[in-house]
């Protein structure tokens, strides 16, 4: 017996988790909008001074 | 212009623009232009956001003017059940969620106050921007806020705010783009795998491999690999059949030839245990693709959503009355009339559903359903149909049809359906897939027969090798990429490109018709000239005032300043087409064309300067338009539209690049002929006084005649004729029904946008002729490999990639829409060749001392806002 048979279903597996979490996230909306959220960060309450 | 100029005001506490000196309190520590500007900053500051002002200031950028006109409307009508039922969804408890399209948003500022929102009004809940299309997603309990108080809040903060139409459209585009992008994560999981497990496999062909793990890495790969093409793949079969059942070839033809083939040979290798696999490349080729369509569908959005945000902001409400003649009770939108109810039409505004009059008699503008231009009078009794413009007098009518069902509706459906058959086509492809596929074919049957007479054996395999290693996919990729980047440029720059086919249909000279008014042209009527007594001015400024008339707009706009008090409306009588009568401060007063003037009665004669004027205005192909009060001509207005400064550079230069240029236009054949003198058009191509029917049938002749029209225009009436055309171009300000009609809309006014197109669409079409070389430099290299039985799957798929990323790097380096210039220093050289150029400022002008101050203010302060 050797590792390969274990290793290879566990890769594969691993990528399948990794397809299931990027599916999930696209199917909430994740990727809907790729534009507004690097502005949104940006604007950090603290960091702003106030005049 | 100059910070020296900025610096003489001081700036509005708010939008930085310069406060008036009248408003200016000594006593107050900020200043403000104008109430509402006021309004917004007590109301920020009173919720603790003032932030949002050092944010702005560091972005080197200010807030938008906040909107003043609040003050007097309430927008009440969006609180009705029916509004409300419709544009909103259900959020749970209570809640609901609505879509807004706002104006004014455009940096991290805004973004940081809009999504703030539930800080300021008590009842949101939640906020959130989509700076792309401009929309604001709110969750808001009815019970507490009402949408009309959400609408004002916003307004009053600088940000007028729509609810989105067609919420449902794009909500569907949203989840296919998931769905895309689903797909492409599964295809480059699996690619990605499958070649982990080939490298295994290529190794072994060095080094050895143990047989036991040969066929367990071959049993994975062929599991995967038949996912990968059942899964996202599926796609790609799926358009291929349907091109089939449409007796065409499309790209996707051999693509899924080359992926059947290498299926099928290389599950049954899988079965049989020995013999050559391609599933790495396969699912590298479905991985490739499918993001390549993605971008391309991406960019081709930009347009569309940019046309739809333009519908979204059409005024949407109708006045709802009791009964006719009852006082108008309230304002609903429009989508919530039903038929039966009673709506009231007042002059200039349009009409909000297809109805009969059931009180009043009018003249009705139906160019956007008919393409008549010309105003029609519509009597008692009378069907109407949504859409049009009410041009005169009040009128009560019976609604008969309302929101989806009216004709209006139904014929901007037909025009979206239109539209959406006609993107589809990606023509220089499609010839290219044709002969793509007798290619393989002939290649694949080729190597299969040569191989049976060396050995039989593998002769089936080679052919199957063969047209593998000669799909298309590399062009596939890249034609596409090439159009879409250029279309996505396009969009950044202002110039919506709806199909790739028109790029290419631009790509060489043709036929271009352009619709004098609005694009040659500023389209706008001015009074270039008044020649006669001043008081008569004035008192035909008087009389205009109480019409909507383009010709009543330009004389009350030059002379306006002299007469401030309008006539009493009960006096005036307008007569479509020709001219108006009424009786201003107890005189008789007619202002109209020399024909109308001279039905009243009156001799346009008598003075021989004034005829003079007449005879020397029509032979500069201006428009006369007399004033008689009393029996006699006291003054002649010469109005004219002027020409674009642009204008003749951009038509020299396209007439250099072979393109053969046609004028058309309603107005009359005088004025289009020296207007096409002027550019350098040849006057034998310019027809004045063309109906809507006659452009229609103008572009048809010629496209019967199979060559390819453009054609460009910006009235309601084009557009029969832009739908008509090979590709119709709407330009800016344009109808909405021309925009729908139209393959190309232009957010910038003028020639320039055209120029950019042309070159965009020739440097387009050359990136894709250079893609199809090195494709096919590749196929033939890879297709004689084959041939010789050299050819192996590691060859295969370390050529595919390299050819992929070959293309990506032509379609990404395919220099399309270069930089726009400057716009501030062309709009100061075009006042001044402007100045010296047209009659305006060689013609005497009346003094209007009183308004002077006031007009040099508003001149600096807007250049001021384009600093």
């Amino acid at each position: 017996m050797s590792v390969m048979w274990i290793a290879l279903p566990v890769a594969v597996l691993l990528a399948g988790a990794g397809l299931f979490a990027f599916i999930r996230m696209a199917r909430t909306g994740q990727y809907d909008d790729l534009d507004t959220p690097p502005l949104r960060m940006l604007a950090d309450d603290e960091t702003i001074p106030t005049k | 212009m100059t910070p020296s100029v900025r610096a003489a005001f001081t700036p509005c506490a708010h939008c930085s623009l310069p406060v008036p000196p009248g408003l200016i309190d000594p006593t107050a520590d900020q200043h403000f232009c104008c109430s509402g500007c006021k309004t917004a900053y007590d109301l920020i500051n009173s919720c603790g956001l003032s932030n949002y002002y050092a944010f702005m200031h560091r972005l080197n950028d200010r807030p938008a003017k906040a909107d003043s006109s609040i003050l007097t409307s309430t927008r009440e009508e969006f609180d009705h059940p029916a509004f409300m039922a419709q544009s909103t969804t259900d959020a749970g408890d209570g809640l609901r969620q609505i879509e807004l399209t706002v104006l004014n948003m455009h940096c991290s500022a805004c973004v940081w106050l809009l999504e703030k929102l539930p800080a300021f009004i008590k009842g949101v809940r939640t906020a959130q921007v989509r700076l792309h299309g401009s929309a604001l997603t709110i969750t808001f309990d009815p019970q507490i806020v009402k949408l009309s108080t959400l609408l004002r809040t916003l307004a009053s903060l600088g940000y007028p705010a729509h609810p989105a139409r067609e919420v449902s459209a794009a909500a569907a585009r949203r989840i296919n783009d998931r769905a895309h992008l689903i797909r492409i994560a599964i295809a480059g999981a699996l690619a990605a795998n499958i070649m982990m497990f080939s490298f295994v496999l290529y190794g072994g062909l060095f080094v050895g491999i143990e047989p036991v793990y040969e066929q367990f890495f071959r049993w994975l790969s062929a599991v995967l690999g038949i996912v990968c093409l059942v899964g996202p793949g599926m796609v790609f079969f799926r358009s291929a059949f349907a091109s089939l059942r449409a007796r065409s070839l499309n790209l996707d033809v051999p693509i899924c030839t080359a992926l059947l083939v290498g299926g099928i040979m290389g599950t049954v290798n899988t079965v049989l245990g020995s013999g050559e696999m391609y599933f790495d490349s396969l699912a590298m080729l479905v991985f490739f693709l499918l993001v390549g369509r993605f971008l391309q569908h991406r960019q081709q959005r930009w347009a569309t959503d940019e046309v739809e945000l333009l519908y979204s902001l059409t005024p949407s409400t109708a006045n709802l009355i009791d009964a006719p003649g009852a006082p108008v009770s309230t304002k609903v939108p429009t989508i919530a009339l039903q038929p039966g109810q009673f709506v009231r039409v007042l002059p200039g505004e349009s009409i909000p559903s297809d109805g009969l009059i059931v009180r009043g008699e009018t003249a009705i503008d139906s160019s956007i359903l008919t393409g008549e231009s010309r105003p029609v009078k519509a009597e008692l009794g009378a069907s109407v149909f949504a859409g049009a413009v009410n041009v005169s007098s009040p009128i009560d009518l019976r609604v008969t049809a309302a929101g989806r069902a009216t004709r209006a509706a139904r014929l901007m459906q037909l025009v979206a359906q239109g539209a959406q058959r006609r993107a589809r086509i990606i023509r220089f492809t499609d010839r290219v897939a044709s002969w793509f596929v007798v290619g393989t074919a002939l290649a694949a049957i080729v190597t299969f027969l040569a191989w049976m007479g060396i050995d039989k054996r593998t002769a089936l395999e080679h052919a199957s090798a063969m047209l593998i290693v000669t799909c298309p996919c590399a062009l596939g990729l890249a034609a596409p990429l090439v159009m879409s980047i250029a279309m996505g440029r396009g969009a950044r720059a202002g110039v919506m490109v709806k199909g790739p086919d028109v790029l290419e249909d631009l790509s060489t000279p043709a036929v271009l018709v352009l619709d004098k008014t609005g694009t040659v042209t500023e389209g706008r009527m001015r009074v270039t000239r008044f020649e006669g007594a001043l008081s008569a001015a004035a008192l035909a400024a008087q009389l205009e005032r109480q019409s909507t008339h383009p010709v009543a707009r330009a004389i009350v706009d030059f002379a306006g300043h002299l007469a401030d008090t309008p006539a009493s409306p009960s006096s005036a009588r307008h007569v479509i087409g020709s001219g108006i009568t009424g009786l201003v401060d107890g005189l008789f007063v007619a202002v109209g064309s020399p024909a109308f003037i001279h039905s009243l009665g009156i001799d346009t004669t008598t003075d021989p300067r004034l005829d003079h004027e007449i005879t020397s205005a029509l032979d500069q192909a201006l428009t006369p338009v007399l004033v008689a009060v009393e029996d006699s001509v006291l003054g002649v207005f010469s109005l004219g539209d002027r020409l674009r400064p642009e204008a003749p550079a951009a038509i020299n230069t396209l007439q250099r690049q072979g393109w053969d240029i046609r004028l058309l236009s309603g107005d009359d054949p005088a004025v289009v002929r020296q207007t096409a003198q002027r550019l350098g058009i040849d006057p034998r191509h310019a027809l004045g006084r063309v109906s809507p029917e006659e452009k229609f049938d103008y572009i048809r002749t010629i496209a019967a005649q199979n060559k390819r029209v453009v054609m460009m225009g910006d009235g309601v009436n084009d557009a029969a004729a832009l739908a008509a055309a090979t590709v119709g171009i709407a330009v800016h300000r344009g109808a909405e029904a021309c925009i729908s009609a139209a393959d190309v809309y232009f957010a910038r006014e003028g020639l320039d946008p055209l120029l950019a197109l042309t070159d965009a669409s020739r440097r387009a079409m050359t990136a894709v002729r250079v893609t199809l070389y090195a494709s096919l430099t590749y196929n033939i290299i890879a297709g004689s490999l084959t041939f010789i039985g050299l050819i192996h799957p590691l060859i295969a798929a370390i050529l595919m990639p390299l050819s992929s990323l070959t293309m990506l790097l032509i379609a990404m380096r395919a220099r399309t829409f270069a930089p726009v210039t400057n716009q501030p220093d062309t709009l100061i050289d075009e006042l001044a060749s402007d100045s010296a150029n047209t009659p305006i400022a060689a013609a005497p002008r009346p003094e209007l001392p009183s308004d002077r101050a006031i007009t040099s203010f508003t001149t600096v302060t807007t250049t001021g806002a384009q600093a």
